[in-house]
């Protein structure tokens, strides 16, 4: 959890260190360095040492970089308030839990509902940022994307060209007929 | 099957479920399952190739067949785990796979004990029948068998037949995969019966015993070689019977919890048999049945080695455990007062040291019994004997343990046997110290839950 008293990036006075990520188009955001954490990349790069000035990203942009410590924050949030409520000795802390955590699923599949060239931004940046969380929401979002769809009802979806010729796309259909059945 | 119009070709995009990496594209067919794979390998050639990738087909088998081995349904090698998907599939794609996963799983975690425990009752297991097989069955049935004893026999065709040869019988008389019990004239062994001998024995039931049976989706599934023993599955509702002495007059007890019994569920259907053969598996496993010997032959006994059926005392160094199984089939039971009759083993050791007031003996021997069998806390019988079974052991510092078998009656309803046994220090040609009494702990009577 943040620690009291700490002077590191930003330091405002609550006693909570904040960290300043700056996007590929060069605009900067300030988020707690417990939200920041969550990406494994950033970490490492605060450990060693590299935060002074703001972590630059050079592969994400703005709208996702928000996007991604919109994630972060809300789920560092809900870390923290399940281990307050797991130390607290109030019964209605611990019968909050089970609704919380729908909150959080809540908010990942409203979160997580968004334009295609979105989703594979999103999906990216999880990726390169190693922000396990939101890749699985993300890659589960896409896969849930493919489920019960035929090969041209996935192709629609995803704007996908076919490039098989008729032989080649009539073999490949034998093969797989067993999934059809 | 006609194909439907090939849609306008949509504008490829830049970014895309094509250009994603390697890994995450990974994650993403993995997560979406086996048959959207397939799908998306129609889709294109990068898809194509993404799918081809065999560690998501090796995850695929694993996850939803339990299949870790390139090698299809007859055992015979395979290329990958993708074509394995796809032949086990074609093979038995007719049922739930969850249901196939755990059938299969049954199946080989029952052969992996038998390999190493009871390798004779290996070789009594026959190759899975085909659909074609069980349709024909169902045909001369007149009626359908339920899901999972389908998926059953798929996997494993039950144990060889008995046949007209009667000194083939005779040799795999013992080797039960349900196991029994044998004492005084009662001896009992079941077998799991072939799909050919299911049609023929339950012809023949309905045939003796018409008036019965007829119109009652019964088949018989297990039967007793040496004393008759009879188990029914009811095709209907999914329960699986043991037939008692009345079985011609229809009279039969369900074996296995009612609550448990689903036959038709959508996802995981199961019935009294796959049920009743798990839980045996699951005894097996842990211990709580074990394989003894008769006279030269193995045999799955079951007679319970474990709390709380089985009970364990020990009185100056002598050890006693005893358990009991109820004996549906036994001749004695029912009449007016519906009796249910129970078999019981008692074990005696001396596993260190027997000692008495300070001294160590080299062995003890048992001259008397005394016996206190109860029903619902009232006793019934108070009895004292000679000797047990007509013989009078002598124990010895860790030999192995005196086994002996009797059967009691008792009038229905819980009950319980305690008791002890006189013994001589030294032997009763001559004694070398006092006699002294041997607690046996009180075992429970009770019709149980599931019945083997």
């Amino acid at each position: 959890m943040a620690s009291a008293g700490e002077s590191g990036d930003g330091a405002d006075g609550k006693g909570v260190t904040t960290i300043t990520i700056i996007s590929s188009d060069n605009e900067a955001f300030e988020v707690l360095e417990a939200a920041a954490s969550m990406s494994l990349t950033i970490r490492h790069l605060i450990e060693d040492g590299c935060a002074d000035g703001g972590i630059p990203l050079p592969n994400v942009t703005a709208g996702i970089l928000a996007k991604v410590l919109e994630y972060c924050s809300k789920h560092v949030a809900a870390v923290a308030a399940s281990s307050e409520a797991g130390s607290s000795s109030n019964a209605a802390d611990a019968a909050a839990a089970p609704e919380k955590e729908e909150d959080l699923a809540s908010f990942d599949k409203a979160f997580i509902d968004v334009e295609q060239d979105t989703l594979y931004d999103l999906l990216m940046a999880a990726n390169y940022l190693e922000v396990k969380g939101l890749l699985d929401l993300a890659c589960q979002k896409v896969a849930d994307m493919i489920k019960g769809k035929t090969p041209d009802a996935i192709r629609q979806t995803f704007k996908i060209k076919n490039d098989f010729s008729p032989e080649q796309e009539e073999k490949i259909r034998e093969e797989n007929q067993w999934a059809f059945e | 099957m006609a194909s439907p119009p090939r849609p306008p070709e949509p504008m490829p995009s830049a970014a895309g479920l094509e250009s994603l990496e390697g890994l995450v594209l990974d994650t993403v067919i993995s997560k979406a399952g086996a048959r959207p794979a397939a799908a998306l390998a129609c889709a294109s050639t990068r898809l194509r190739a993404a799918v081809a990738d065999d560690s998501l087909w090796r995850r695929f088998c694993a996850e939803d067949l339990g299949l870790d081995a390139l090698l299809d349904p007859e055992d015979r090698p395979l290329p990958s785990f993708q074509v394995a998907y796809k032949v086990w599939l074609e093979s038995f794609g007719m049922y739930p796979l969850l249901l196939v996963k755990r059938v299969k799983q049954f199946w080989s975690s029952l052969k992996i004990f038998l390999s190493g425990n009871f390798p004779e009752a290996l070789k009594t297991l026959c190759k899975g029948v085909s659909e074609a097989q069980l349709n024909s069955a169902e045909d001369d049935l007149g009626f359908k068998l339920p899901l999972p004893t389908r998926l059953l026999y798929r996997f494993c065709n039950a144990q060889l037949p008995f046949s007209e040869d009667h000194g083939a019988n005779e040799r795999i008389s013992t080797h039960g995969i349900i196991g029994g019990y044998a004492f005084y004239n009662h001896w009992v062994n079941v077998h799991l019966s072939p799909l050919d001998q299911i049609v023929e024995e339950t012809r023949e039931l309905y045939h003796g015993f018409n008036e019965v049976f007829n119109g009652r989706k019964l088949i018989v599934v297990a039967t007793s070689w040496f004393r008759p023993k009879t188990f029914l599955l009811n095709c209907s509702n999914g329960q699986l019977y043991v037939g008692t002495n009345n079985l011609p007059k229809g009279e039969m007890i369900p074996c296995v919890p009612k609550s448990l019994i689903r036959p038709t569920d959508n996802d995981m259907p199961q019935d009294g048999l796959l049920l009743w053969l798990e839980e045996h598996l699951r005894r097996l496993q842990n211990g709580m049945i074990k394989i003894r010997m008769l006279m030269t032959s193995r045999y799955i006994s079951l007679y319970p080695e474990a709390p709380p059926s089985c009970t364990s005392a020990m009185t100056n160094g002598v050890k006693v455990r005893a358990s009991a199984v109820f004996v549906p089939e036994h001749p004695e039971s029912g009449g007016p007062q519906e009796r249910c009759v129970y078999t019981y083993s008692i074990r005696l050791s001396v596993p260190e040291a027997c000692m008495l007031g300070g001294v160590y003996y080299s062995s003890c021997q048992l001259y008397s019994r005394h016996w206190i069998i109860r029903s619902r806390d009232w006793v019934v019988s108070d009895m004292r004997g000679e000797g047990v079974i007509g013989e009078y052991p002598v124990l010895s510092p860790g030999q192995e343990e005196f086994v002996y078998e009797s059967c009691t009656p008792m009038p229905k309803g819980p009950g319980s046997v305690e008791g002890s046994f006189s013994f001589v220090p030294g032997k009763l040609s001559r004694p070398e110290g006092k006699p002294f009494e041997v607690t046996v702990a009180p075992f429970p009577l009770e019709v149980p839950e599931y019945i083997f």
